[in-house]
């Protein structure tokens, strides 16, 4: 997000100006709404309506907006208002919907790796991409294009069953959403959540990777 | 990272599968123009509520403030002197019977008793470092029989029963006070600063 866009937004919480806060909420809700929806969304689908998860995520804003506290920086200032959020709407849930707050997402596998700052892009070797000069893929079949759709939807919807968290995580990351953004949302480090993203990716890929395997004998 | 973690076609695929799930959820929905409409209207509905509560509040409170402050004036001009201390040795009822005089004596700041002893009334509280009043309340204390001691809005009662026949201790406190050594009966004191 552009520094001034995220100045201007922390100036109208930080004032008491009513005028100002409004409008920078209003401008929060804008920005991360629809992560904070996503989120409930795929996590509470069973439960909640598509109408409710809005009810209960335009509350957690109008809480927002109530707060008495204050962000501390310009630097923490995303960070404040996802957690602020976050726990505002998991208590609406809780409180309005009788849904139990959810267990926290899983550690990553090896906390001390993680703490020794282990990085993707430092331990992930990236398998070769097959895409030949003369565009093999856009040559591929609309057949074979279908039927390698629904292999991954089914292996997807297999992974959502036994790693809900991690389905969300990686929408959000193929959304387009940084990796601190979605570390905010879930209120951990930015550092854990890359080690989480890594091994979200090596549980998935068992899922997926026999659907893929002939696009890149291709 | 986001560019590295997949590669092309994986990410092409899981895209598709994100987009489809999103639009059966609705995930767009809380992006929509109806949405964001409808999001500030309710803002606008809770800003003029919390403006109405802050109001009412600072009425309550201005209203609590007025009614102590007329509390305390109407204090000032009704709240009955208080007794401090009352105390009462031997009354014997001969001394009692023998009442002969009502004697009242009011001193004032920097007034000159009798006794030589200065009545600073301006410091007086109890218990309070002047000598001059403390004094008098001692010997009286010790030599009245009775001694009640009255807290009055600037300044101090002190009332003391002498009786007729008293001891030498009661003569200091007649002289202290600047009494006739045969006077007898309540004699009433009053501190001031005024």
């Amino acid at each position: 997000m552009n520094p001034a866009t995220v100045q201007k937004l922390y100036e109208g919480f930080v004032t008491d100006n009513v005028e100002s806060r409004r409008g920078a909420v209003s401008e929060a809700f804008a920005l991360y709404a629809p992560l904070i929806f996503k989120r409930i969304r795929y996590k509470f689908i069973k439960v909640l309506s598509e109408s409710d998860t809005e009810d209960v995520v335009q509350e957690a804003f109008l809480k927002l907006y109530l707060t008495k506290s204050k962000p501390m920086s310009v630097e923490s200032f995303r960070s404040w208002i996802l957690k602020i959020v976050m726990s505002e709407a998991l208590a609406i849930l809780r409180s309005d919907y009788f849904i139990n707050i959810e267990r926290p997402i899983e550690r990553p596998q090896d906390e001390s790796e993680d703490a020794e700052g282990l990085s993707l892009e430092e331990t992930y070797e990236m398998p070769p991409v097959v895409i030949s000069p003369d565009g093999v893929i856009t040559a591929i079949n609309e057949q074979l294009n279908r039927s390698v759709e629904a292999c991954v939807t089914e292996g997807m919807m297999n992974f959502s069953k036994d790693y809900p968290d991690r389905e969300i995580i990686l929408s959000m990351l193929l959304d387009g959403s940084p990796i601190q953004e979605i570390a905010d949302l879930y209120n951990r480090t930015e550092h854990a959540m890359r080690q989480f993203i890594y091994e979200s990716k090596k549980k998935l890929m068992p899922f997926i990777e026999h659907c893929l395997a002939d696009l890149r004998e291709a | 990272m986001k560019d590295s973690l997949f590669n092309a076609i994986e990410t092409k695929y899981l895209r598709s599968y994100f987009i489809k799930k999103d639009s059966e959820l609705g995930v767009d929905r809380i992006k929509s123009q109806r949405s964001q409409r409808n999001f500030q209207e309710k803002l606008l509905t809770v800003s003029k509520q919390k403006r109405q509560v802050l109001l009412s509040w600072k009425t309550l409170v201005a209203s609590v403030i007025s009614s102590l402050a007329l509390g305390a004036l109407i204090a000032k001009f009704t709240i009955q002197p208080v007794v401090i201390y009352a105390g009462a040795r031997s009354v014997d009822p001969v001394s009692g019977s023998t009442v002969s005089s009502n004697v009242t004596i009011d001193a004032k700041k920097g007034e000159q008793a009798n006794s030589g002893l200065v009545i600073q009334g301006d410091r007086l509280q109890l218990p309070g470092s002047t000598p001059a009043w403390l004094q008098v309340v001692q010997l009286a204390s010790s030599a009245a029989d009775e001694v009640v001691i009255e807290r009055l809005d600037k300044g101090l009662r002190l009332r003391i029963f002498l009786a007729k026949e008293a001891g030498d201790r009661a003569l200091a406190l007649r002289l202290a006070l600047g009494l006739r050594p045969e006077v007898s009966g309540w004699v009433t004191v009053n501190f001031s600063d005024k």
